[in-house]
């Protein structure tokens, strides 16, 4: 039974470690050119993502900016179950990092209360494309670009205005209050472990593990999950079964914004970054980076665990690469040349299989001669 | 008969697919100047016939001769340098673009300055203008296309407004554009896809007309069609083929519509299945004035006022000719589409506008027409596809979790009951089932639902003599266990052995109401045709 398991598994596993390599591989050729004799080397720092600099902190921090990178991927991906492209996540995101921040700086609850509040936002957020695909036909790519703008503006408005007393420390550059110092009841908490592993290190990691195995039950295990792939299967068929299409697509749609909105809580309430109020006239890249970790992980929510983990790493790691010769944004360039490849992981996957037949013609005509 | 006269020319051809052979040493010649009628019932083999000639498919036998001499037709681009065109049954036009737009699409006649010989620069300019237009510019000359397609539209009386948007004309309009997209390309062989089958008995006369001053300028036609009114009316001749094989070709002149009906369905009965007389109970179906708007043709219905009912152990057969409402007025029943107005009463209840959910736990199980689209998640476990509709159910689930275990116990047990045969059992995924084995998996699954009313729409297209003698059987069964069976065939082989009551569908209504018992395939044929109709709209029945 393991067995076969396993082989369901190994052709998406396999076509994506392949991208993963083509893009590693492209992104050396690059810094070979920008400089051969330096490249090793900071290949080498890159790939061991800041732990031969920092250790074991250096590997917290990967985890804790995997966790909020999992939860945008989990929203991606699990939108794609149902046959729903949700590019809304970066709205949901930035809606989800509003809700937590009020709720923490404004309303100083604690870091539970503000998870919520980040849950709800999102989850409102991906309830209106939701609503105007099922009921007006709206879709949800467009009404999801355009509702990530409105987030975006709405959230940088209200901190710059209403919110801009109680929650914006002019001190820092007109960024949100630190967590840690103004409210540390609202940080994620890390159980006294932050001396020993590290400043970054909270139980974010574990809480997006978990839900990640959540939503990995939900989808393969209960009526709902059932439900929801038969839809982006073959929506006719599940009309045709009397299934609630509009139900199940609003649905669909707060639960991923829902993850998102969490994803959002696990970034900026384990205190990674503040919110800059002026000058965040481009969107956040995390939930960006979701969608390369759902594509990356074959659509599979256990997959996302480690591609998140793995993104992480890379860029991470170019960080900590001479910045005079790389910049930081090399882990972005080799992202995003393996979100294009994960685009052709189909490709990729039917050239195994083409491999394949291949060998079993030559067996077969080995054995007629 | 000399050779030369035929402008086309299919010996032998021979197509075959993976267990069926679509088309078997079919021969069919058409002369020049003539309007030849292609007759058969659907998967007769006149689309892959016609996919030959325009060349979507290759044939593995048989070659094609047109005027003469013998060609490799690749794909339509070949054809359509041999003159062939087509109007395909729906229209292949760009909605937002004009009618002249639509009609010079892909061979757009490029702007080209007449050269004066007098002026040596100016020739020399223009020549350089029109060399540069003609390779980088393109810039398309619409006089000069409107006058071409001016001219024809007068010369057979093809009145379009050229510069009306396709969205905004007619479906007969639509069809004219077709025509003279054909023209303009100077095709000669005109190929008709049941042209009919969109237009209203006015439009239907006029193309008529079109048809046979086409044909009087020389332009052979061939005509696809089940209408044999139609085909009695304008053809020169007609070749027959049933179920992949040629039956006859025929003069016109020497054949009747009796004869032709006859030839289309064959009288040759595969299997008499032995069935008890029915016993009708209560009604279960109900079916009162229904009416469905047409998709293609918005003002037009295609399910025209439609009443009837089912009784329980009785099965109900509704015959006719593919594309005459019969899809429409099922997908109003079961309520996949919206109706227009009317209503439906499923065990007295009225379900007009109840969702799918409430009418298939009300009792309604359905074998839909499509199975692929509508009747299984193909990408999905053959287990998983076995509890489509009952997942809920606490056989099946507890607190909203699914129970594995059971499901697949029920799935073995249906696999094993129903003789469905996969390589996994159910672990497989239906996408790798055969046709056959998926279509046992739905009527498995439907009759295991256990519903007082079973609707089964065409449930053995495609499918082996014996896959289809096992599902006659379990409708049989069915009807003897007192439910109520509505079937929708376009088999009249099917229709004769199974049905109780036959009622036939033309045109989105229902013309005649026929004891199996008492009549033949030569009046079905002709009531599935529109030759013949009864009186019972208005009666009411």
């Amino acid at each position: 039974m393991k067995i076969k398991i396993n082989k369901r598994y190994l052709t998406p596993f396999l076509s994506s470690l392949v991208c993963i390599f083509i893009g590693l591989l492209i992104g050396f050729i690059v810094l070979f050119c920008m400089s051969p004799l330096d490249s090793f080397y900071e290949f080498f720092v890159m790939m061991s993502g800041g732990i031969i600099y920092n250790g074991i902190e250096g590997f917290t921090t990967i985890l804790a900016k995997a966790a909020p990178l999992m939860m945008t991927g989990l929203c991606v991906l699990f939108a794609y179950k149902t046959g729903l492209f949700n590019i809304g996540v970066a709205g949901q995101y930035v809606m989800g990092s509003f809700g937590a921040l009020i709720a923490v700086l404004y309303f100083k609850g604690n870091w539970l209360f503000g998870l919520f509040m980040g849950i709800l936002f999102g989850a409102i957020w991906g309830i209106i494309p939701g609503l105007l695909k099922a009921f007006c036909g709206v879709s949800e790519v467009i009404s999801g670009i355009m509702l990530n703008w409105i987030a975006l503006f709405f959230t940088n408005y209200s901190f710059q205005t209403y919110l801009s007393s109680s929650c914006v420390d002019p001190k820092v550059g007109y960024k949100t209050y630190s967590v840690t110092y103004y409210n540390p009841n609202g940080k994620i908490p890390d159980f006294g472990l932050k001396d020993v592993l590290g400043y970054n290190f909270t139980i974010a990691i574990f809480i997006a593990i978990i839900v990640s195995i959540v939503i990995h039950i939900v989808l393969n295990k209960t009526t709902l999950g059932y439900q929801l792939k038969a839809s982006g299967l073959n929506k006719d068929a599940t009309r045709y079964a009397g299934m609630s299409d509009k139900r199940n697509l609003v649905l669909t749609m707060a639960i991923s914004g829902a993850i998102a909105g969490l994803g959002a809580g696990l970034y900026y309430l384990a205190d990674l970054e503040s919110i800059s109020v002026q000058m965040s006239s481009s969107l956040p890249s995390v939930p960006w980076n979701g969608i390369v970790i759902a594509f990356l992980s074959q659509i599979n929510p256990i997959g996302a665990i480690f591609s998140s983990v793995f993104i992480s790493w890379i860029s991470e790691g170019a960080k900590l690469m001479t910045q005079t010769i790389f910049p930081a944004e090399f882990g972005d360039l080799i992202t995003g040349i393996i979100v294009y490849l994960s685009g052709l992981t189909a490709i990729i996957a039917h050239i195994f299989m083409k491999i394949k037949n291949r060998k079993k013609k030559k067996l077969i005509e080995k054995g007629e001669n | 008969m000399d050779d030369n006269k035929y402008v086309i020319e299919m010996n032998h051809i021979s197509k075959f697919f993976p267990g069926i052979r679509a088309n078997d040493d079919i021969t069919l010649k058409i002369k020049k100047g003539e309007i030849h009628a292609l007759l058969g019932e659907n998967g007769a083999g006149k689309s892959t016939l016609m996919s030959v000639l325009f060349g979507l498919y290759q044939p593995e036998e048989g070659n094609i001769i047109i005027n003469g001499q013998e060609v490799k037709i690749n794909d339509p681009n070949d054809a359509n340098n041999l003159g062939i065109g087509m109007v395909h049954q729906h229209f292949k036009l760009v909605d937002v673009f004009t009618v002249l737009d639509n009609i010079i699409l892909g061979c757009e006649p490029l702007l080209n300055l007449k050269v004066d010989k007098k002026n040596v620069f100016l020739s020399k300019m223009c020549q350089a203008f029109n060399f540069i237009n003609k390779n980088v510019f393109h810039i398309i000359d619409k006089k000069e296309a409107e006058k071409k397609v001016k001219y024809l539209s007068n010369k057979y009386g093809l009145n379009v407004d050229l510069s009306a948007k396709v969205e905004d004309i007619t479906v007969g309009m639509q069809q004219r554009t077709e025509i003279l997209k054909m023209l303009y390309r100077d095709n000669d062989i005109l190929i008709f896809d049941e042209p009919t089958a969109v237009l209203t008995p006015q439009e239907i006369d006029e193309l008529l007309k079109i048809m046979k001053s086409l044909a009087s300028e020389g332009k052979s036609i061939l005509f696809i069609s089940h209408k044999l009114n139609e085909i009695m009316e304008i053809c020169d001749r007609v070749t027959v083929l049933r179920k992949g094989k040629l039956v006859k070709t025929l003069n016109i002149k020497d054949t009747n519509k009796e004869e032709l009906s006859r030839l289309m369905c064959g009288h040759d009965i595969n299997f008499v299945i032995d069935k008890k007389q029915s016993k009708p109970g209560e009604v279960i179906l109900e079916v009162k004035d229904l009416k469905m708007k047409d998709k293609i043709h918005k003002s037009k219905n295609s399910v025209d006022g439609v009443s009837f009912n089912v009784k329980k152990g009785e099965i109900v057969c509704i015959a006719g000719i593919d594309g005459n409402g019969q899809s429409e007025l099922i997908y109003g029943i079961t309520g996949l589409d919206k109706i227009k107005s009317g209503e439906v009463l499923l065990k007295g209840e009225n379900v007009t506008n109840k969702s799918i959910f409430k009418r298939n736990n009300l009792g309604m199980a359905h074998i839909p027409e499509d199975r692929h689209k509508h009747g299984l998640v193909l990408d999905y476990r053959l287990d998983e596809n076995m509890i489509l509709e009952n997942y809920w159910k606490d056989d099946f689930s507890k607190h909203h979790f699914l129970k594995k275990k059971d499901i697949t116990k029920y799935s073995d047990k249906l696999i094993d009951t129903f003789d469905i045969r996969s390589s996994e059992g159910s672990n497989v995924f239906v996408r790798s089932m055969s046709g056959g084995n998926q279509q046992k998996a739905i009527i498995a699954r439907e009759i295991d639902r256990n519903c007082e009313l079973l609707i089964a729409v065409q449930p053995t297209r495609g499918l082996d003599i014996g896959a289809i003698e096992y599902i006659h059987k379990q409708l049989i069964k069915q009807r003897d266990e007192n439910k109520a069976v509505l079937l929708v065939s376009f088999e009249l082989d099917e229709v004769i052995n199974l049905a109780d009551r036959i009622l036939v569908m033309y045109e989105g209504k229902i013309t005649g109401e026929l004891n199996p018992k008492e009549t033949t395939f030569q009046e079905l044929g002709l009531y599935m045709s529109g030759a013949k109709k009864q009186n019972i709209v208005e009666e009411g029945l």
